[in-house]
């Protein structure tokens, strides 16, 4: 059939193989087989028509030479194929690629003398599991007279440009591709400013320092919820299976992200230099075997780290006593982000804030069972500077600790204080100094506490501007007379009009086309709310007590009209109170519209002329 | 409910806004009526329509403001590709015809059936224009035309009306007519059936 290549280039070997060949086979199982070499094919292990198959075929060039030698006839030129396949699987088995290339050599030498190509080019450009292979093997030269000598050949390169030239250029190009090989200059890979920048760059890209993900909203805890929250069946089995999914990419992250920043150290001494210098400023661990490691390692090791993250992801088992170890080894002047998430039985040491205390930004201690409010209070002496505190679920620590964290640090951004259990422990007292304080929170977390109306007013007053998030799931004194009153607030403080839309919204189209507005009406523009006016995320579950919902209602479709839109987290029970009273409100404003409408419309004096006057004037 | 705000929702600002396209043949008086209803003025000089104009007219009532979002296609069968630009979305699609051109009545059922394509939901119109000058055309022709229009509008189960853009008859109606089916609400208005008047059948 024309449709293929192959048969176009018949008598005319294709110059640039590279390129082609993964074009022409891809079509040729199933453009030239008759269907009883279909059937004889199907009949063998693989299948024709399977896409695992065609894959395999597009991305190699041997197939090239058999066809060319059973071009003939369908049949034998097919067969053909399939056993040239079968030796490129052997032959991808040995890390050798004379077989092929010299196969290929020959072909195109046959025609143009200037596209012979050299040993190196043919796996460079055809087979890249072979060229790995290449590299992978140890390079003796290469320390002995430029030990900061680049790993990356030219040649390849060279190659690449000639085959994209034209035949015309091709005298051009082969001078050029001289003058290339013939210039020594310093490859990028032996500056070390520039290496340091990549690896830098390497590191951004592959490094993931394991975190809790943060889900755009909270798993729903039911099938019956996910309904309520996403209104049908489809969106509501997707929510329940997304976030099983979600947990899915979490795993595979991290097994893909090592290795990277590693392999870079094996490179050169230069990239070890410089790796090592990058790998250390952050510490993370999620492997307490591999932290075990680490730790032993370090009895040997001279050289001082001096990290600016230190990380323990869910290290379970870990003993306080490995922390002797870092203490030691380890300079923490210069920690900004000091996380030991969910290691229960360990506390890090007074020294870690002595020398360091004054960067740290960044203070996560959940889950732990150590932690105390002497702990917070030594915390609040050395670490001013503080902008983010997570001890959620540190059940020992209470008001003390807390108000002594409110009076010492001022810099505060986001505090996450959730627990499920001993809520008591936390209230108004602690929180009323910390928050008048720190009149820049943005996330505050305060799940399980018992803390008052006092509190949410507190943060109304001093934080209105800032506060983004706000999780109050399970708060059991708040009542009606917070959330929902200063949600509603602004409506008191002025007597403008807050309209939110019932929009049936039409694209406006705008090509080349008229278009005329005509507005008559002034365009009311929501006045913002009293306070809160960046709030977006709300977390309301298991707040029984709360019973009035039409000023967070009011509250979610007047941030919506400002383009924020206002997440609210709530459970079944309540979620269904909302929407009825949604229901509710909807169906009051629904009358309300169609009594206007209805006047507008029955009213007799419209501006339209009687015909009665047309006909009688005629 | 607990009411501490609401006496306050009263304030309360909502909008409703609806697409209307205008479709029919060329120089039947679309772009006539949708500036007569948006601005108020009426040009006697004809200026074609080359693609599709668009008219936005903002009613307020009481604390609702009605937007009426209206299209109106150039009536040339070149713009026929831009058809689906008037009519998707659309709520109402009025068809447009000159009561003085039977042939552009006939027409009707050509553009009906395109805007279907197109659009299945939208409640159809069916309007005549030029009513100022109809009453002058012989009983004959009066008759005749009324009678085909209204066996038309049975047919698309579309309200039919008769109208006068540059005297001001039925112009509101169609408007207020459009608004109370697409919220399917109880008009008062008269229906207006004899032969030589201008014709308002609307219930059912």
């Amino acid at each position: 059939m024309d449709i293929n290549p192959v048969s176009k280039h018949k008598t005319q070997p294709l110059p640039y193989a590279c390129h082609i060949d993964n074009k022409v086979y891809d079509y040729h199982p199933f453009i030239d087989v008759d269907e009883d070499e279909l059937e004889a094919e199907s009949s063998s292990s693989t299948s024709p028509r399977s896409p695992k198959r065609a894959k395999s075929i597009s991305c190699f060039s041997n197939y090239y030479p058999g066809v060319n030698n059973n071009g003939g006839s369908k049949s034998s030129r097919y067969t053909g194929n399939n056993s040239s396949l079968k030796r490129r699987l052997k032959s991808i088995c040995v890390p050798s690629t004379s077989t092929n290339a010299s196969t290929i050599q020959t072909n195109f030498s046959l025609q143009e003398r200037e596209f012979s190509f050299d040993s190196h080019s043919v796996p460079s450009s055809t087979n890249n599991s072979d060229i790995s292979d290449l590299e992978s093997l140890p390079d003796l030269t290469e320390d002995e007279y430029s030990p900061f000598s680049t790993p990356i050949k030219k040649v390849p390169l060279i190659n690449n440009f000639i085959t994209h030239e034209d035949e015309a250029d091709k005298t051009r190009t082969n001078l050029f591709s001289k003058l290339l090989l013939a210039q020594s200059k310093p490859s990028i890979f032996e500056i070390p400013e520039l290496v340091y920048r990549i690896m830098e760059f390497v590191d951004v890209q592959n490094t993931i320092i394991p975190q809790e993900p943060t889900p755009m909203r909270r798993k729903p805890l039911s099938y019956n919820h996910a309904f309520l929250i996403h209104g049908n069946k489809e969106t509501a089995e997707m929510s329940m299976k997304q976030s099983i999914i979600m947990d899915n990419i979490e795993d595979e992250h991290k097994k893909t992200h090592k290795g990277t920043l590693f392999n870079c150290l094996l490179v050169n001494r230069l990239f070890y230099q410089v790796t090592r210098e990058i790998m250390s400023k952050k510490m993370v661990f999620n492997d307490a075997k591999k932290y075990g490691q680490f730790i032993q390692s370090l009895q040997h090791r001279n050289f001082q780290y001096k990290p600016e993250i230190f990380v323990l992801h869910k290290l379970f088992h870990i003993k306080q006593g490995t922390f002797d170890y870092l203490k030691d080894h380890i300079n923490f002047e210069k920690l900004q982000w000091l996380e030991i998430y969910m290691c229960p039985k360990v506390l890090p040491p007074i020294e870690f804030f002595k020398t360091g205390g004054k960067n740290l930004r960044k203070l996560i201690l959940t889950g732990s069972k150590i932690i105390d409010d002497d702990f917070l209070i030594m915390i609040s002496e050395n670490c001013p500077n503080l902008e983010v505190l997570d001890i959620r679920a540190c059940e020992l620590v209470s008001d003390i600790g807390i108000y002594s964290i409110g009076n010492k640090c001022h810099k505060l951004t986001n505090i996450n204080f959730g627990r499920k259990q001993k809520g008591h422990l936390i209230t108004d007292t602690s929180l009323s100094k910390l928050i008048s304080n720190n009149k820049n929170l943005s996330t505050v977390g305060l799940a399980g506490c018992h803390i008052s109306d006092k509190t949410i007013w507190e943060l109304a007053i001093h934080c209105s501007h800032s506060l983004e998030r706000l999780s109050l799931n399970n708060c059991p004194l708040l009542s009606n007379q917070s959330i929902p009153l200063i949600l509603a607030s602004n409506r008191n403080h002025n007597n403008n009009n807050n309209p939110y839309t019932n929009y049936y919204t039409h694209q406006q189209h705008n090509n080349g086309l008229i278009l005329t507005t005509n507005n008559n009406v002034e365009n009311i523009a929501p006045s913002p709310p009293s306070y809160f006016q960046n709030l977006s995320v709300l977390e309301l579950r298991y707040n029984y007590q709360i019973s009035s919902w039409q000023p967070i209602i009011d509250f979610k479709r007047r941030q919506e009209f400002r383009g924020i839109t206002l997440l609210l987290e709530l459970c079944e029970t309540l979620l269904l109170r909302m929407r009825q009273q949604e229901l509710e409100m909807d169906k009051t404003i629904s009358q309300r519209i169609f009594n206007d409408i209805l006047e507008w419309a029955n009213d007799e004096n419209d501006g339209d002329s009687s015909f009665q006057d047309l006909l009688r004037n005629r | 409910m607990n009411e501490p705000h609401h006496n306050h929702q009263q304030d309360q600002n909502n909008q409703v806004a609806l697409k209307i396209g205008l479709i029919g043949d060329s120089q039947i008086g679309k772009t006539s009526l949708m500036v007569k209803y948006v601005e108020g003025s009426f040009d006697e000089d004809y200026i074609q329509t080359l693609g599709v104009n668009f008219m936005d007219k903002k009613i307020q009532i009481r604390n609702t403001t009605i937007t009426f979002s209206i299209w109106d296609l150039g009536g040339q069968k070149e713009f026929i590709n831009m058809l689906p630009l008037v009519s998707n979305d659309a709520v109402a699609i009025l068809f447009m015809f000159d009561l003085t051109r039977k042939s552009t009545l006939n027409s009707i059922k050509e553009w009906y059936r395109q805007v279907r394509g197109f659009n299945k939901t939208a409640i159809p119109f069916l309007v005549g224009t030029k009513y100022d000058q109809f009453i002058d055309l012989s009983y004959q022709d009066q008759v005749e035309i009324t009678q085909q229009a209204k066996k038309f509008g049975q047919a698309m189960k579309a309200p039919v009306v008769f109208c006068s853009t540059s005297h001001s008859i039925n112009v509101q109606k169609i408007f207020k007519i459009i608004l109370s089916k697409a919220f399917d609400l109880r008009l008062n208005l008269d229906e207006i059936i004899n032969i030589g008047e201008p014709i308002l059948i609307y219930k059912q």
